[in-house]
């Protein structure tokens, strides 16, 4: 499994990343950040990367 | 109307507030609405989408009320929500996070040192216009994938077409025109591209999402005319007013001097203080309860940025200029889904600059009589910045 953590220092709450992995993150109803899982299955690398690669504050890694 | 309501967010002495709440209160009413004081009640209202941004209404009051560049505003992702706005964003997001940013520092670092190249630093310089003011479209064209003889132009579209923030009701012909222009450059550089073969830039990509059907033809256009506008006017005060806040703090200025790994950190805490958009206007879009009070339907709730940025509930001595600042988070890109796309890129862009600053130029001194920065209708703005490199 792939790690993935959240900088919620950080986070901003845009809510790219809960677009692009819903069952990883979610905007709560206040509008902040909740993370779903803390593991994703190896195979959905490619799509972690891009979550990464689009969050606007750099909030989000693996490992 | 409140009892507090002497305070008005675009009256020019609107900064003599200290910040944050004022007796008291973190929302205060007048003639131009309500407007939001606090940090953490800023940070709700940015978040809370019964709030939607004024820039259509803006256009609307401005006489602006039907024709391309109204739709333009309408469908555009600042006015929408939920899914439609997700699908906008997202394709954007990756050309702009910081991590996108880290792959094209080389291309940062080269072209402020390109610019500067041209500097005469005999004498002071005015560094707004010869320097902040040339950057940012530099690096959409290169972005975008547009050829660098074009920024001047770019320039020149985003600061006529945003001038509707300046809530000067007589730019309304400026405005409609620039729009005019910056549409029929769009559609000129996109045939080119298409002629000329994609490249992996973001307006290429754009258009392979149009191809394949992931965006219509009208969203390509909506998406690219987004990125445009927003793409240098900002960056260029903003870039000014970092510049100037800190060789104003000389013990500051020392320490990044000597030690630039404090340069990230050097440029937020200069954000906090010195926000560009000091005002984010929205409209309730439904009676919403905030603190108590209601805020009904349609009516304007102005975000003073500046103010929650200087909240002392939130920032320890708000008004010091701190670099050791522990979860230093001010608003100026707005917070949550409607921040700012391109903050992870503007920043960069203002890091470089200080960085170059700092490695050629430690003694560099702003000339104070010959500089005008102030705040104005909500924004805060470089008139002129005259820095001296080499006193």
């Amino acid at each position: 499994m792939i790690k993935v953590t959240v900088d919620f220092d950080r986070c901003d709450a845009n809510g790219t990343c809960a677009a692009l992995m819903p069952d990883v993150f979610r905007i709560g109803d206040e509008g902040l950040l909740e993370q779903l899982t803390t593991e994703v299955d190896p195979g959905r690398e490619a799509e972690l990367e891009e979550v990464i690669m689009c969050c606007p504050v750099g909030a989000i890694a693996r490992g | 109307m409140n009892a507090t309501a002497t305070f008005d967010p675009f009256s020019p002495d609107a900064g003599t507030h200290q910040g944050g709440a004022l007796d008291g209160h973190a929302l205060v009413q007048g003639d131009y609405g309500t407007a939001v004081l606090g940090y953490d009640l800023a940070s709700k209202v940015l978040r809370d989408k019964r709030f939607q941004n004024s820039a259509l209404r803006l256009m609307e009051e401005f006489g602006i009320t039907a024709g391309p560049v109204h739709d333009f505003r309408a469908r555009s992702i600042i006015m929408l929500e939920g899914d439609p706005h997700l699908r906008l964003r997202v394709p954007l997001a990756r050309f702009m996070s910081p991590v996108t940013v880290r792959n094209t520092r080389d291309v940062l670092r080269w072209i402020v040192e390109s610019i500067n190249a041209d500097l005469d630093d005999s004498a002071p310089v005015d560094f707004y216009r010869g320097v902040a003011q040339r950057i940012p479209s530099l690096v959409y064209c290169h972005l975008a994938g547009a050829p660098a003889s074009d920024a001047p132009q770019v320039q020149s579209l985003s600061e006529r077409t945003l001038s509707l923030l300046t809530r000067d009701r007589s730019l309304t012909p400026v405005i409609v025109e620039a729009y005019d222009e910056l549409f029929a450059y769009l559609a000129g550089l996109i045939a080119r591209k298409r002629a000329e073969g994609l490249g992996d830039d973001m307006l290429s990509y754009l258009i392979s999402l149009g191809d394949e059907g992931k965006l219509t033809e009208q969203e390509v256009l909506t998406e690219a005319t987004s990125m445009l506008e927003a793409s240098s006017v900002n960056t260029a005060h903003q870039v000014g007013l970092v510049v100037w806040t800190l060789l104003r703090d000389r013990e500051a200025w020392q320490r990044i001097v000597a030690d630039p790994e404090l340069i990230p950190a050097a440029v937020v805490e200069s954000l906090r203080l010195f926000p560009r958009t000091g005002v984010v206007s929205k409209i309730a879009v439904e009676d919403v309860e905030l603190e108590g009070t209601v805020i009904p339907e349609g009516s304007d709730v102005h975000v003073a940025v500046w103010s929650a940025n200087r909240d002392p509930e939130r920032f320890e001595r708000p008004e010091e200029f701190d670099l050791d600042r522990e979860r230093n988070q001010p608003l100026t890109f707005s917070t949550g889904s409607h921040n700012c796309l391109g903050q992870g890129l503007a920043k960069a862009e203002m890091e470089e600059v200080v960085r170059h600053l700092a490695e050629h130029y430690p003694d560099a001194r702003v000339v104070e009589d010959a500089t005008r920065i102030g705040q104005a209708g909500g924004r805060w703005l470089v008139d002129r910045l005259t820095i001296h490199l080499k006193p």
